[in-house]
């Protein structure tokens, strides 16, 4: 078993590998996902699915599968986690990657944007026109998912969306201070940590970060610094995360509801950090 | 002469002076309280100006803690610290290399099982 780290997808990823496993082979994986559903590629399959004026589209396979996850993850989420922001992400200044916006400033929106709708139905995307799609963190966490079920690593991690497939594996969850909050087992599973204490510019009227509330257009207003949760898939942890964050005080109430939402913690805005009951500690 | 004509009587003019002097007395003490009144009044200072308004401050709407789940909220850590600084650089997961022994193979039979990989880290993104 060995450590293999790389950068893909504009973050740093970590994969788990075992007798079998390929580095080259997980490397490629990876790039070939950042060209389908990366938003800052203009050649991405996503990049040419924005740009296409047409209402109802086909998509392919992946396309699909991936949007009918994000449909899923939106009903799940009650509606705050809906790749739709995209409009409302570049408006708000995150339109382009963000070691190019790290130090400069941008004009906020004049008016919050209204997210538009869309859906898959077998293979085939509907939207309103100028809907703009990005997937963010789900496309990571789906990247991962799909890189333990389809056997090529043990454990795959990109950008704080964990998933793995040893009965064992343990996740340190750290604070926006590098602290370690917790040391959690999630074994065959998922976790991540979605922060708004990353990813951060300057606008006009304050500081702007890319956690979007979808049901005002703008950036989530809200006394979590960074929520994380446990789930099956990484795909779905990512939303639980942002979820719990986007909602604010009663994110951790709403997650203990959630039969798929295993258990999840929130790091507060005065540095306190409270969980739901159930995680497994690890030593 | 005048006073010895109009008050005959000695015990009469001594009532009349008294009652001259009285009043004299009277008048004065009035008029010397009255000037002391009227300085007094311009004395006196200002009244004190009405309240200010205070300013508004600008209130957060910051949950002091989160609601309580039905089954209990554990509190990992409580120890209030200011805001973390800004960060405007990427930077994302690492994870600690800590080479592990393969389980070897060889022989049939039933495995070991895997040994636990090495933690990784969730700071989100």
């Amino acid at each position: 078993m060995k450590l293999h780290t790389f950068r893909a997808m504009g973050t740093e990823v970590s994969v788990v590998l075992d007798e079998g496993h390929s580095a080259e082979q997980i490397e490629r994986f990876f790039a070939s996902r950042e060209r389908r559903f990366s938003r800052f590629r203009p050649d991405s399959d996503l990049s040419r699915l924005n740009a296409d004026p047409r209402e109802t589209v086909p998509v392919p396979p992946d396309m699909a599968r991936i949007l009918t996850l994000a449909e899923q993850m939106r009903t799940r989420t009650e509606g705050l986690v809906d790749p739709a922001v995209g409009d409302a992400v570049r408006r708000w200044g995150y339109d382009v990657t963000f070691e190019e916006i790290a130090g400069s400033r941008r004009e906020a929106p004049a008016t919050p944007s209204r997210t538009p709708r869309w859906r898959i139905d077998d293979g085939t995307l509907t939207r309103r026109p100028g809907t703009a799609l990005d997937f963010g963190g789900i496309a990571k966490g789906y990247t991962c998912d799909q890189a333990v079920e389809m056997g090529l690593a043990l454990v795959a991690s990109a950008g704080g969306d964990v998933r793995s497939a040893h009965p064992e594996a343990t996740v340190e969850i750290l604070d926006p201070w590098d602290d370690r909050s917790l040391t959690v087992s999630i074994g065959r599973g998922a976790l991540a940590t979605s922060s708004r204490t990353r990813r951060r510019w300057s606008t006009d009227v304050g500081e702007a970060h890319h956690i979007i509330d979808p049901r005002t257009g703008r950036p989530a207003d809200t006394p979590i610094l960074s929520a994380s949760a446990w789930t099956a898939t990484a795909v779905e942890a990512e939303a639980a995360a942002k979820a719990i964050l986007i909602r604010g005080a009663d994110g951790l109430a709403w997650a203990e509801r959630q039969p798929w939402i295993r258990s999840a913690l929130a790091v507060w805005h005065d540095g306190s950090v409270y969980a739901t009951v159930g995680w497994e500690v690890a030593a | 002469m005048f006073i010895k004509r109009l008050f005959p009587n000695r015990w009469a003019r001594i009532a009349a002076w008294t009652g001259a002097a009285v009043a004299w007395g009277t008048t004065a003490l009035a008029v010397q309280a009255a000037t002391q009144t009227t300085t007094d009044a311009a004395e006196e200072p200002p009244p004190p100006p009405p309240p200010t308004t205070v300013a508004e401050v600008t209130t957060t709407t910051m949950a002091p803690v989160p609601e309580p789940p039905e089954r209990g909220l554990v509190v990992v850590r409580y120890t209030p610290v200011p805001p973390p600084p800004p960060e405007v650089i990427v930077r994302t997961v690492t994870v600690q290399a800590q080479p592990t022994p393969s389980s070897g193979g060889g022989g049939g039979g039933s495995t070991a099982p895997p040994p636990p990989p090495p933690p990784t880290k969730s700071k989100g993104s």
